[in-house]
């Protein structure tokens, strides 16, 4: 399986784009490639099925240029003919027929095979009784669109011409000309392979007579221009993405977003530490973007700094540990709708196609750590604050939306060091990042915890850690990009049209790949030995 | 302008081309600032106040490099914070900054060894010693450092707080100091934006701030937020009863207590008094050994000046004023930087210096090869002929014996025994506190002194002593009972009835008690709070007080405003009441309501005026007749101009008759005005035909006249330009009022106008100010200046006018290059000569500044020049919209001044950027930023001492980029003329000025 994301950049380009776009803001190059419309000639040869594969080739024949599929005995499990060609942007045309016409098949595409027995996971361009024209997504998130506009365009028992146009998170079909499914997905499978499918259950045939395949196709479908194509997008009615456990790819590049507890990863590095630890082969960059005080609500960044979303974005995040809730839990009950109803929203701003999303919980508060002597104890809001409501909501959330979510309040509440995780009752301390970083990893399904054998690995990690720290929130920012720029501070003291600053800056650049470089020589170290 | 030369030239003559010998002036304090670096040339620089001695305490031979703070231990040992790594770590490099114990071992005034603490510090800027370790602001971060094996050395590090801002290494988090009550005091600068994750939620504070920590709870409260006591406060201290005050890094000097009132409103807190320019930290003399003249006075670090600073502060009702005295040190070496002042253990100043020729940050280069990251001194002030004192020993003490300590006069042994007492075991503490109280003698001189310091020790263990605070709250002192009402704001959360307590000190015959009370009853939230600090009008108030009392309104405003709907809350005088609503008019008050409340007995023209005004807002035609029927109304000129700011009302004819009252020629010019802007805000078109005749009646004061002008402009349009054109045209006509029909023309035909301001221009050949006058309606006009200079392609204008014109518009600090050309053509100057920017340019003026330069001829072409007196300041004279310069060759060289005043966009200071706002009217208007709010902004300009307020919905556009000082104001200047200006503004300061 290989991975779906362009990575022709490299770690050397793609990691200076990331790096620079936070401090010097070239904006961000994600923009779709504006490649020609290319037809693909190799996607079926009119002839014989080379190109295409099945697990049981029996049922699937080529006749009069058109596939057929047949089943003459009841099929216990669906059957697919997988086509070699992957595609990710495209229209397919194709004219299908069932016989008889109350039967069911589909059109894979951007799919994987889910298991060696050639079942299918992605999207499916459903067609035979009560679900012509409607996308299912096949062993996965099941009903996406579910209209039954399609249905009324097909001609029963005759050929019906079937469109599927894919651009981006857009998907369109359309069934004799007629609009049939519209949605936008961000977050959905980006890019896969097309299969043709007979459904389980009694005998039938369906003939697929393919008239095109073309990869970067135009927007355009059952007449209707490119914006008219927009207006009709819908989001899916079933959200979810792909869940947990992860599966990390090399150069996929993990972020961590929330407050002063996820900032604090930065200083012990154990998460990041585990993590390496359990992809020894695999290069993973991993960023630290928490900012102390930064809530649902507000992520305060100085005049040039570009916005927590943006910062995601710029650095090309495939993974995003986000956490929230925890300083809003103190706003009591009466401000969770309006707490779910934030988070959703910055949720929606860093969603996008084959951006794996993981939401983490808050911690239990321990109201006894928030004071220093008994005599200081005092009516904080800690002991009252429903964090655990406010976890519910997240893991609710969650499902919902389609993100991972990670529950620690409830094995933190449960751990017999809970009185003593924390340093001042909502900050964790070395004990309690441990605890959670072990979490973390048993619920990405590579249980692992904190060793001397990592301790090497870890100290590169908190070398890379400071210089990135130093490159991304470094102090002097009002000088370096801020609302101070023009002072001669950041300027050459004698060219004062020079500006020094930004430039001394790109230095840390090569200082933190080579960190990086350092990282991966340790973490290939704990590769086990063949 | 023409005079200038010829000016020059005859003063030059009579003077003779006398070299006077102008001192050690080294103009340049971005390259190498002193020659000789020594400890004995710097000691040659000071100039020490008489009966006083001066003497090295330690150097960079102790490892004392860019020294940035200093703090006493109860040994009497010195630690300093070193920061080589400010203003920016290189990338890459680990961070060299230090904390180091500096020990005078053989008692010889000298310290002999030193010895480093904690390492590795990224750029530190302040610290305190307590609980057994060291706080330490080290940028996003509180850090305590301890050191458990006792080794001299830190070694474990905890993170306390994170999430202070970093966005400008010289202002984050710094001057530490302990209150009496074992609060820990901290500030940040304008650059920082501070995100704080705390217990109680999170405490933000953007931009200058105060910080108050509580450690045992880890409470942490910001303060003056939004710069509202300064852009960069730097320094705090206490007084004898724990009045605090802070100094902002700026001149101003600030009693902080009415700003201690938590709350999310901003409103600038008004300084007590301030230096001449920028000085930071307070150090406040109570020792023995220092001169009885200099005991209480406020001893400040003027880093800027090289001085040492003296303020004396006395009381001014409910808080202080104070003044500037003689320096005690001044010094010619431009590297003498005192940031830290502190009496020690001795008695003696201890004046650390951070010795630099580049003390700022944003005006040099950070990798200016000028900024010293090898030097740093400690300098320590004796008093001649005055024994020193003998610190007790105070280490290792038990607890009685640090009790006993709280009876010095030094205060030096007081606040290091208050600390020991805050971090050792309660346990040990508790009992010994009672005993102790027990032991103290009611009729001793200091008994309430002691009293109020061991409350500050029952503070520092957050243990409550009711007892002892009610005993205080009753004290003879005035200072006991001010502290009492304090410490029971303090601990609100934890007395039976806080508010029972402070009732009578909200009342007391002390303004400070009451202060203080007021403060306090901010803290307690809970509708009768409100209704107790309310009490504090029924005594006379004053600045502090209305401060103070307006924030806790704010700060109380979620506990009073639903008791107040619901009708749970109930004021002891209606006219309580009526100043609340006046302050904060609640959003769901109606009409009637308002009326009822506006029926109050003797309330304060102000609170009346602002109840009237927010019926006003409620905006039903028969409330706008109600007010302007009050025939308290129809007098008051102020409520009639805050009338005229609301967004027109309807107006019955009733009320229309009403407004007329107001219009009469018997009633004051300041009343006519007033009615006639509300006419013309307003458009209350029936009002018109009065005004007509009131702006056309020759007796009619011409001020009102002149307004009555702009009405009809507003009223009638176009159909008013027959009349305004008539006045023009007349001779006769007062020039106020051809000015102020000017000033309608202009709005409603810019071409009419062109032809009729170069007529005005033609009359006004007296002054510069008179041509300021008659440029302005024109200029400050969309599209003005274009139609002035098509105008002028068109007619001519005599040379005088011409040279006249030119200065005004400069004065007026107005960009216009095409318009400039054409004047100077008119009035056939020099030639123009527009400098471009150029390092070898800025060079080679900088080398004949300092090798030909003429400071007294300089000084006569800034005194013949209006425009640089029209906005900066010199010694106390001229206008204060731009930098003042009374010391500016102390903190920039030549090269810098040379940048500032040929090209003023290059380097702005902070709080100098350009505003421009256009109204909706086309009216332009240009000046500083004030402040700024969602509503409104307030901009200082050049024409008004005033701040112009405006409403930002009447505004078309705002921009702001750029320096308000124009470009090539010195473009008609020779080379030699702007080198001699340049060679006097960089002695500035340096010396007594040229006389």
């Amino acid at each position: 399986m290989s991975s779906s994301r362009s990575s022709g950049n490299g770690f050397y380009s793609a990691a200076r784009q990331g790096l620079h776009c936070i401090v010097l803001f070239l904006g961000i190059s994600y923009s779709v490639s504006w490649a020609q419309p290319r037809l693909d000639k190799t996607f079926f040869n009119g002839k014989d099925l080379s190109g295409w594969s099945a697990t049981d080739r029996s049922y699937w024949s080529v006749k009069d240029g058109a596939i057929v599929g047949r089943a003459d005995q009841p099929v216990a499990k669906n059957r697919f003919l997988w086509s070699s060609v992957k595609v990710a942007n495209f229209y397919l045309s194709i004219d299908v027929k069932l016989e008889p016409d109350d039967r069911n098949a589909g059109i894979q595409f951007r799919s994987q095979k889910a298991d060696a027995t050639g079942q299918a996971l992605g999207y499916q361009a459903d067609m035979g009784r009560d679900v012509w024209g409607r996308l299912y997504h096949e062993h996965g998130r099941q009903k996406l669109d579910w209209s039954d506009r399609g249905e009324k365009a097909v001609r029963r028992g005759q050929w019906n011409h079937y469109e599927i146009l894919a651009v981006g998170d857009r998907i369109w079909t359309a069934i004799n000309g007629k609009l049939a499914v519209a949605i936008k997905d961000p977050g959905g499978d980006a890019s896969g392979y097309i299969a043709l499918q007979i459904h389980s259950g009694e005998p039938q045939t369906v003939t697929y007579k393919i008239n095109r395949l073309v990869h970067n196709p135009n927007v355009e479908l059952a007449g209707l221009t490119e914006s008219q194509l927009d207006q009709q997008l819908k989001l899916p009615l079933d959200k979810r993405q792909s869940g947990l456990p992860l599966k990390l790819q090399s150069d996929d590049v993990i972020a961590f977003a929330g407050g002063t507890n996820i900032a604090t990863m930065r200083k012990d590095g154990i998460l990041e530490s585990l993590i390496l630890a359990a992809h020894p082969t695999t290069k993973l960059r991993i960023w630290n973007l928490g900012w102390d005080g930064d809530t649902v609500f507000e992520q305060f960044r100085d005049v040039g700094f570009k916005s927590w979303s943006k910062n995601l974005d710029s650095l090309g995040t495939d993974v995003a540990f986000v956490q929230f809730g925890q300083l809003e839990s103190l706003g009591g009950v009466k401000a969770l709708p309006q707490f779910v109803a934030s988070y959703k929203k910055r949720l929606d701003e860093i969603r996008k196609t084959d951006r794996r999303i993981v939401l983490l919980s808050p911690i239990p508060f321990e109201p006894a750590r928030s004071y220093r002597t008994p005599e200081a104890q005092s009516a904080n809001p800690l002991t009252t604050a429903p964090v655990e409501q406010y976890a519910e909501e997240i893991r609710k959330l969650a499902e919902s939306e389609g993100y991972g979510f990670i529950d620690l309040f409830h094995p933190l509440q449960a751990s017999p060091s809970f009185g003593s995780l924390t340093t001042d009752g909502m900050h964790l301390n070395p004990d309690g990042q441990r605890l959670v970083a072990a979490l973390i990893m048993k619920a990405l399904q590579s249980p692992r915890e904190f060793s001397t054998e990592l301790v090497p690995l870890q100290k590169e990690v908190l070398t890379k850690n400071v210089l990135w720290f130093n490159y991304w929130r470094p102090s002097n920012w009002a000088f370096l990009n801020g609302d101070r720029i023009t002072q001669p501070f950041s300027h050459d003291w004698k060219d004062k049209d020079r500006r020094i600053f930004p430039e001394e800056m790109k230095a840390f650049e090569p200082l933190i790949r080579e960190a990086e470089q350092r990282i991966r020589d340790e973490q290939s170290k704990l590769a086990p030995v063949r | 302008m023409h005079k200038i030369p010829l000016l020059i030239t005859l003063v030059l003559s009579l003077l003779g081309r006398t070299n006077v010998c102008r001192g050690q002036i080294n103009p340049m304090s971005v390259s190498p600032a002193e020659t000789d670096n020594s400890v004995a040339a710097e000691l040659k620089s000071f100039q020490l106040a008489n009966g006083y001695k001066i003497e090295l305490f330690a150097s960079e031979e102790l490892g004392i490099a860019d020294p940035c703070a200093m703090r006493w231990d109860e040994k009497g040992r010195l630690w300093v914070l070193t920061i080589p790594s400010y203003p920016q770590l290189e990338p890459g490099q680990k961070p060299v900054d230090k904390l180091t114990i500096l020990e005078d071992r053989n008692g010889d005034g000298k310290a002999d060894t030193s010895w480093v603490f904690a390492d590795g510090l990224m750029m530190p800027l302040g610290f305190e010693l307590g609980h057994g370790g060291v706080y330490l602001g080290e940028q996003t971060e509180l850090v305590f450092l301890k050191d458990t094996d006792h080794d001299g050395k830190a070694d474990t590090r905890e993170v306390l707080l994170s999430g202070f801002g970093t966005h400008d290494s010289h202002q984050t988090i710094n001057s530490f100091i302990w209150s009496p009550g074992g609060e820990l005091f901290f500030s940040q600068g304008h650059s920082i934006y501070s995100r704080v994750e705390t217990a109680w939620g999170i405490e933000k504070a953007d931009r200058a701030a105060i910080w108050r920590y509580r450690p045992l709870r880890r409470q942490l409260d910001p303060f003056l937020d939004g710069s509202t006591a300064s852009v960069n406060p730097w320094g705090m201290n206490f007084g004898e009863w724990g009045e605090m005050f802070h100094k902002a890094n700026d001149p101003e000097l600030f009693y902080t207590v009415p700003g201690l009132v938590k709350t999310a409103q901003r409103a600038l807190l008004p300084p007590i008094g301030k230096l001449v320019i920028k000085g930071s930290i307070i150090e406040i003399i109570r020792t023995k050994h220092l001169p009885d003249d200099l005991k209480g006075d406020f001893v400040i670090a003027g880093y800027y000046n090289n001085k040492i600073e003296r303020m004396r502060v006395t009381s001014d009702s409910s808080g202080y004023s104070a003044r500037l005295l003689d320096p005690i040190l001044s010094s010619g070496s431009r590297s003498f930087r005192p940031i830290d002042v502190k009496v020690g253990p001795d008695g003696a100043l201890y004046v650390l210096d951070w010795y630099n020729p580049i003390i700022g940050h944003y005006q040099a280069s950070m990798r200016h090869p000028d900024r010293d990251k090898t030097h740093g001194r400690i300098w320590r002030i004796t008093a001649t002929g005055r024994p020193l004192v003998q610190p007790p020993k105070l280490a290792g003490q038990p607890v009685s014996v640090l009790l006993d300590q709280l009876k010095s006069d030094e205060h030096w042994v007081r606040y290091q025994a208050k600390r020991l007492l805050a971090e050792k075991p309660l346990a040990e503490v508790k009992p010994a506190l009672t005993d102790w109280i027990g032991k103290l003698a009611p009729q001793d001189a200091n008994y309430e002194h002691c009293l109020m310091e061991v409350l500050g020790v029952f503070e520092s263990h957050e243990l409550v002593n009711e007892a002892l605070l009610r005993q205080l709250a009753q004290g003879k002192e005035s200072g006991a009972r001010a502290y009492a009402a304090h410490v029971a704001g303090r601990w609100s959360d934890r007395l039976a009835d806080p508010l029972a307590l402070l009732e009578p000190l909200i009342t007391d015959e002390n303004a400070r008690v009451r202060l203080e009370a007021l403060v306090a009853v901010s803290s307690v939230h809970r509708p009768e709070a409100m209704v107790l600090a309310a009490q504090v009008l029924n005594q006379p108030m004053d600045k502090f007080l209305r401060y103070a009392l307006n924030k806790t309104a704010y700060a109380l405003q979620e506990a009073w405003e639903p008791a107040l709907q619901t009708g749970k809350i109930a004021f002891k005088k209606p006219a309580h009441l009526a100043w609340l609503v006046s302050v904060i008019p609640p959003s769901w008050y109606s009409a009637d309501q308002y009326r009822k409340v506006i029926a109050t007995e003797n309330l304060s023209p102000d609170v009346r005026r602002s109840l009237l005004l927010s019926l006003a807002k409620t905006g039903k035609a028969a409330d706008i007749a109600f007010i302007l029927n009050q025939p308290a109304a129809q007098t008051d000129a102020a409520l009639l101009e805050n009338l005229s700011k609301l967004d027109a009302q309807p107006v019955s004819p009733k009320a229309a008759l009403s407004l007329k009252n107001s219009l009469l020629p018997s009633k004051t010019a300041e009343v006519n005005m007033a009615a006639i802007h509300l006419v013309r805000a307003w458009k209350i078109r029936s009002a018109a035909t009065t005004i007509r005749s009131l702006a056309t009646s020759y007796p009619i004061d011409q001020r009102v006249r002149a307004e009555g002008l702009k009405a009809l402009v507003e009223l009638n349009g176009r159909a008013a330009l027959p009349l305004l054109q008539k006045l023009v045209g007349s001779a006769e006509t007062p020039r106020v009022i051809r000015l102020a029909a000017l000033k309608g023309i202009s709005e409603l035909d810019v071409t009419l106008a062109a032809g009729a301001t170069v007529r005005e221009m033609q009359r006004s050949g007296g002054s510069a100010e008179a041509m300021r006058e008659a440029i302005t309606p024109l200029i400050d006009q969309r599209s003005g200046i274009k139609a002035l200079l098509a105008e002028l392609a068109k007619t001519a204008l005599p040379k005088p006018q011409a040279r006249l014109a030119l200065e005004a518009l400069a004065t007026k600090g107005i960009n216009a290059p095409e318009l400039s050309a054409r004047l100077n053509a008119l009035a056939e100057e020099r030639t123009i000569v527009a400098r471009k920017y150029s390092p070898e340019y800025v060079e080679k003026l900088a080398k004949a500044v300092g090798e030909q330069g003429d400071a007294k001829r300089g000084e006569l072409i800034y005194r013949a020049n209006p425009s640089c007196p029209a906005c900066h300041a010199l010694n106390g004279q001229g206008g204060t919209i731009g930098p003042n310069l009374s010391a500016i060759g102390r903190g920039l060289s030549s090269r810098e001044i040379i940048t500032e005043v040929l090209w003023p966009n290059q380097n702005i200071k902070e709080g100098y950027n350009r505003v421009q706002v256009e109204t909706k009217k086309g009216e332009i208007i240009q000046g500083i930023k004030v402040f700024e709010t969602a509503d409104v902004i307030h901009i200082k300009t050049m024409a008004s001492s005033k701040s112009r307020i405006i409403d930002k919905k009447e505004l078309a556009s705002q921009t702001e980029s750029g320096s308000l000082m124009p470009t090539g104001l010195m473009d008609a200047y020779s080379e030699e003329d702007v080198r001699d200006l340049i060679r006097y503004l960089s002695e500035l300061g340096s010396h007594e000025p040229v006389k």
